[in-house]
């Protein structure tokens, strides 16, 4: 087992540069390693140990996180964006300002996981474990949480100020969106602008 | 509909404060203690301006902030899918935006919301690209000059 591992780009393996391209780094441990600024996207990193890691700003970019376990991990300003997080581990984990749009969270276990001021549009949360999880100014548009264990969450109310964003409210001739709902304006629970190279959208994969 | 009473109510009563500190004020001599009651008067007036916002919030939709008894401690709703096929579609592709199952006035709503900013997108980009009206208007043909 790797622990406290300092390392650099070139030390891991890319999925593209060698075949077999994936398991490269299935069921490794790396408890409390330094990985920060690493780009695993598109890696398989499956039933891989990254409790209390350093995880800053890390691009888990359509990553395969199945049974990875990110325990009080800091996942700050990481990219989840497309991942695969069914039966993830992220107790404790701090996942403030990360940005996890089209992630699927299966079955994963994310009890008080700070889920402070994220990007998780048309996130799915299916089956997960939320308990106490804080979901402060987050921005949760389009995203879905089927069968969640919500006990003790915490800024999960979106009419409260500081409170997570589920819904636009937007006006049909355009126009900002509104976070409550107000007269003459439409709730949307989808994204409607995804063929527009807006900002938010930015990321987004091309509709067919 | 009990929601916005209260809500009336909380605001019937932050008039009559601010009306009780309009009549201290009037027989107050002291500077100081005329700026904390100006201060007192203005914070009512601001919790009144949000009471209205929340409102007119409810008066769109009357479950705005409605929380729901789940696992033993209140909580808002929030979204899920609702049938087995909708989410079966969109774990297929999560980008996809038009249900199914929508109002067939949201979608078309959706449609035209799309297409607005569309058309706003193409016309910031020409005027970037300085084929646009703007751009036209300004430029001088070095030929003709």
């Amino acid at each position: 087992m790797i622990t406290s591992t300092k390392f650099s780009k070139n030390k891991v393996l890319r999925a593209n540069e060698y075949s077999p391209p994936y398991h490269a780094l299935r069921d490794l441990g790396l408890v409390g390693a330094q990985l920060e600024g690493m780009d695993f996207s598109g890696y398989s990193l499956r039933g891989v140990n990254f409790s209390n890691a350093n995880l800053r700003r890390v691009n888990f970019t359509e990553a395969d996180l199945t049974g990875a376990n990110f325990t009080r991990a800091d996942l700050s300003l990481s990219v989840l964006q497309r991942a695969n997080c069914t039966d993830t581990t992220f107790d404790g984990a701090d996942l403030t300002q990360s940005y996890g749009r089209g992630a699927l969270f299966y079955r994963a276990s994310m009890t008080y996981c700070m889920l402070r001021r994220v990007t998780y549009k048309n996130a799915f949360f299916l089956d997960c474990n939320l308990e106490g999880a804080d979901f402060a100014q987050g921005f949760f548009v389009g995203s879905k949480f089927n069968g969640c264990r919500k006990r003790y969450m915490k800024n999960a109310d979106p009419s409260k100020p500081g409170g997570p964003v589920y819904t636009w409210y937007l006006r049909p001739g355009g126009g900002p969106p509104r976070y409550e709902p107000a007269p003459q304006y439409i709730p949307y629970n989808v994204s409607v602008t995804g063929s527009l190279s807006v900002q938010e959208n930015a990321a987004r994969k091309k509709l067919t | 509909m009990r929601a916005q009473q209260s809500t009336l109510l909380r605001i019937q009563f932050l008039e009559n404060d601010i009306q009780n500190y309009k009549a201290d004020m009037a027989k107050l001599e002291d500077a100081n203690e005329i700026v904390l009651m100006q201060d007192k008067i203005r914070d009512r007036e601001t919790r009144i301006d949000e009471n209205k916002q929340w409102l007119r919030a409810l008066e769109t939709d009357p479950e705005w902030g409605k929380l729901v008894e789940t696992d033993g401690s209140y909580l808002p709703k929030m979204p899920t899918f609702r049938t087995e096929k909708e989410m079966e579609r969109a774990l297929e592709n999560p980008e996809s935006w038009y249900e199914e199952d929508e109002n067939e006035d949201v979608q078309h709503q959706m449609a035209t919301r799309e297409m607005v900013h569309r058309s706003h997108n193409e016309l910031a980009l020409q005027r970037m690209d300085g084929e646009g009206p703007i751009a036209t208007d300004t430029d001088v043909d070095a030929g003709e000059a």
